[in-house]
């Protein structure tokens, strides 16, 4: 699969204003994330996800390596506009990005900063509230929202300017169980329906377990890679970065140290059941 | 310790966005009890939670705390406010003082303590919430998002209330900085008999916390028990628009399949256990 | 304790007053102001009175709504009523002592009471069925041809939005922050000037800086949607001026050459 963005040696570090001294938030990252797949950047708070998220569209720049997007080098300012359209950007809290008073014009607001013409924008406008199913809300104010609610509108807003890659970094930190179920149905739609490449930046390892694919932060490395089948299995070592593994997994995993031989890599209910019956008859 | 008698509140009463929040609810809240409230969003859990230390007047109803009944001429409000400690969600915003020991001080110099008790109780509080000391002297605006977390929760702590009331304290959080908090909680629960009443939307949290569970459903108090018996309702729980967590859908499918395991399984090491004993019982048969 | 403050005073609606564009109702609304202050005859106060009385009545907002808006300043009109009634020269029609009213002092005095009334009431009608939005557009296109003289207004517009989007944010905040405090034992209640302007820096302190902290995150993800400032932005909405405003405009207009008129052949 072709790669969309590409991270190559990437390292990153800042001067704090007050000791003076250089942090080092990404030592070193090679990744890619490639057309049409769901990854999932999985890390506990200061692990460097979020910066590093911030590399796909240009927020920040390399201390050193290269981030590129298509074949464009996010370093160059003269691509900036070009970068931000094709990737674009979903924050954690959404009252903070919803910018109109009127659902719809926040939605058209990207559209319109393009210079798009009026039936494009509408016709765009039209799509993504569609998309995110909040065509019922078109003229809400957004301060009436549910959390939920807020958050797929703010990704309407980042749809409506047609991007190749979606980023989300923590979309769902601050919303409850309804309004993170509501954001991650969105997200598989856009996935699986509308072949959108989605870039998940998480610490919810339930939500982890949707993607295609994990990325595992650690201390501004890259730990860990692969399915969540893969992933999960390895118990011991998702905990000691100070993760969470599915209880499905968890328990499969006690019980396999009490003398049960399941497989580890168990993640949904279905499947720890039929393997648990499996070997209670086997005995 | 607190009790609420027949408390109704109603938002904009008579106007056209009337709404019931809280219906006719009937609590009691016991010194030395860990109770998990639970519920959606909309269920009245954060309206119920903010008429227990006073800061919501009931539409109608009477709210007790120690004895001494709320809203009356006779009560002053603020001794109220010292027993019944509030940890609101995303407490961060709270925090405005110089320094981290100066806004966890807060709180006991508002009760005009001496300096040393003030300095005792922050002191206090800031070993239970497990904040290094040294943090003491920092700005609170460069503490990591766990640390404030846990120094907004160390400034109502420092107030010694008989009983505490988090409202969500993890969420926003990552595994290991809820862990923590929870930890915390629980320990000084234990150890300094705090009662404590936890407001999340985690199951898996209050599984693993309290020994009562009170679920909110529009407005009512819909169940009130042990842990064990309200996640054996799996099916009203869900129809209240809750989970349940994940092992005790697992344990209840093995029922289902005609394993004999208990209701209401909610943690991982008694899941481990139950099913052990199925294994050697099956062991035992053969 | 803020959740009733709804903002601005938008009544949703859809009658012929809602539907004007928001540029005729600004119009309208100040040539109406102009011609209170014009108007000095009798029959032109009352045709005012009876044109904006109609609007009222089309517009189906409950009467009680636009008096609301008289109640907050009705000191204000009784006290120049006051003053005008008591303190001016001309004829002498009744007195007590030291009061007394004259000719003059009675018309000038009926004549401010109605113009502050209509002043209010134009003004209420124009903010009640014209929402912050439609507003905020009105105002920019209306203000356009001066950005040849260099004034910011796409920028102004741009501000005036993203003041409106947070107001109700801010003030949920506040809610929050004062519970917070308050359940730290905060009191805001007793004490002297002194102690209460104290009691109010652990709340403004909080609100500051998560004002700053939201303006900061907006200002990115402004800049993610590629935000670049009124250069080249087109529109969605575009203001149209349709059938119904030429009509309001015509009525309007209508209204104040009969007005003016009046004025001259004074009955």
């Amino acid at each position: 699969m072709e790669p969309i963005i590409r991270a190559e040696n990437l390292k990153f570090s800042y001067k704090n204003q007050e000791d003076g001294k250089e942090y080092e938030v990404l030592k070193g990252i090679d990744m890619e994330v490639r057309k049409g797949e769901f990854l999932c950047v999985l890390g506990h708070n200061g692990s460097g996800k979020s910066t590093l998220a911030k590399h796909f569209n240009s927020i920040l720049v390399p201390t050193e390596g290269k981030v590129f997007v298509g074949d464009m080098d996010t370093s160059e300012e003269d691509k900036l506009f070009d970068i931000r359209q094709r990737v674009g950007m979903v924050f954690q809290n959404p009252d903070n990005q919803i910018v109109a008073t009127i659902v719809e014009e926040d939605v058209a607001f990207a559209p319109e900063n393009l210079g798009l013409p009026r039936e494009e924008i509408i016709s765009r406008v039209d799509f993504a509230l569609k998309t995110v199913n909040m065509e019922a809300y078109r003229n809400h104010a957004p301060h009436k929202l549910s959390g939920g609610q807020k958050q797929r509108v703010a990704i309407a807003g980042v749809l409506a300017m047609m991007p190749e890659v979606i980023v989300l970094d923590e979309p769902t930190a601050m919303l409850d169980p309804v309004g993170r179920k509501e954001i991650m149905n969105t997200i598989k739609t856009l996935n699986r329906e509308k072949g959108m490449t989605v870039v998940l930046i998480t610490h919810y390892m339930d939500e982890a377990a949707e993607a295609d694919r994990i990325l595992v932060m650690d201390k501004g490395k890259i730990k860990m890679e692969g399915t969540p089948k893969e992933v999960f299995s390895k118990v011991d070592e998702v905990k000691a970065i100070g993760l969470d593994v599915p209880q499905a997994t968890a328990l499969a995993y006690e019980l396999n140290k009490n003398g049960f031989n399941l497989p580890l890599d168990i993640l949904n209910t279905e499947d720890c059941v039929s393997n648990i019956i499996k070997e209670l008859e086997n005995d | 310790m607190i009790k609420l008698e027949n408390v109704t509140y109603t938002y904009s009463e008579g106007g056209p966005f009337e709404m019931t929040a809280v219906d006719n609810v009937n609590l009691t809240i016991n010194k030395d009890e860990l109770v998990g409230l639970i519920g959606h969003t909309g269920s009245g859990k954060s309206t119920l939670i903010q008429m227990m230390n006073g800061l919501i007047k009931p539409t109608s109803g009477r709210v007790f705390v120690d004895g001494k009944e709320l809203h009356n001429k006779k009560t002053k409000m603020s001794d109220i406010r010292f027993k019944v400690g509030l940890v609101m969600q995303y407490p961060e915003y709270q925090l405005f003082e110089e320094t981290v020991y100066k806004d966890i001080a807060f709180g006991p110099a508002n009760m005009d303590l001496p300096d040393f008790e003030i300095k005792r109780r922050v002191e206090f509080a800031c070993d239970a919430v497990g904040l290094k000391r040294e943090l003491l002297e920092k700005s609170p605006f460069d503490l990591s998002g766990g640390q404030k977390r846990r120094a907004t929760i160390a400034g109502v702590i420092a107030m010694q209330p008989e009983v505490l009331i988090l409202d969500e304290p993890t969420a926003g959080l990552d595994p290991s900085g809820r862990d923590e908090i929870l930890y915390r909680i629980r320990d000084m629960h234990r150890r300094a008999g705090m009662a404590v009443v936890l407001v999340s939307h985690s199951m898996e949290d209050i599984a693993n916390m309290a020994d009562r569970i009170v679920v909110m459903n529009k407005g009512k108090v819909a169940l009130d028990g042990k842990p064990a018996e309200i996640f054996g309702r799996r099916e009203e729980l869900e129809s209240f628009g809750l989970s349940v967590p994940q092992v005790t859908s697992i344990t209840h499918k093995l029922r289902e399949k005609g394993y004999e395991l208990p209701k209401g399984i909610h943690t991982v090491s008694e899941a481990v256990y139950e099913i052990m004993k199925l294994k050697k019982g099956a062991g035992d048969n053969v | 304790m803020f959740k009733d403050i709804t903002l601005g005073q938008f009544f949703p609606g859809d009658s012929f007053v809602h539907r004007l564009d928001p540029r005729t109702k600004i119009c309208l609304s100040l040539i109406f102001i102009v011609l209170v202050f014009l108007a000095n005859s009798i029959l032109g106060f009352a045709l005012l009175g009876g044109f904006i009385l109609l609007v009222a009545i089309i517009t189906k907002i409950p009467l009680k709504f636009m008096i609301r808006g008289l109640k907050t300043i009705m000191f204000f009109i009784v006290l120049t009523a006051f003053f005008n009634l008591f303190l001016s020269t001309g004829t002498v029609i009744w007195q007590w002592r030291f009061l007394k009213i004259t000719d003059r002092g009675l018309e000038l005095a009926l004549t401010m009471i109605a113009r502050l009334v209509l002043l209010i009431f134009g003004t209420s009608i124009l903010t009640l069925t014209t929402s912050p939005i439609a507003l905020t557009d009105g105002i920019e296109a209306l203000l356009r041809p001066f950005k040849k003289i260099k004034l910011p207004v796409h920028e102004l517009a741009m501000m005036m939005t993203i003041a409106l989007r947070f107001i109700p944010t801010l003030i949920d905040e506040t809610d929050k922050i004062i519970k917070a405090q308050t359940a730290r034992g905060t009191d805001f209640e007793s004490g002297n000037l002194i102690r209460r302007a104290k009691a109010l820096i652990p709340i403004l302190i909080p609100l500051f800086i998560s004002s700053f902290r939201r303006a900061d995150d907006l200002a990115l993800a402004m800049e993610c949607r590629c935000y670049n400032g009124g250069e080249n932005r087109t529109r969605m909405k575009v203001l149209e001026m349709k059938a119904i405003d030429f009509v309001g405009w015509g009525v309007t207009l209508a209204l104040g050459v009969i007005v003016i008129i009046l004025n001259y052949v004074r009955i």
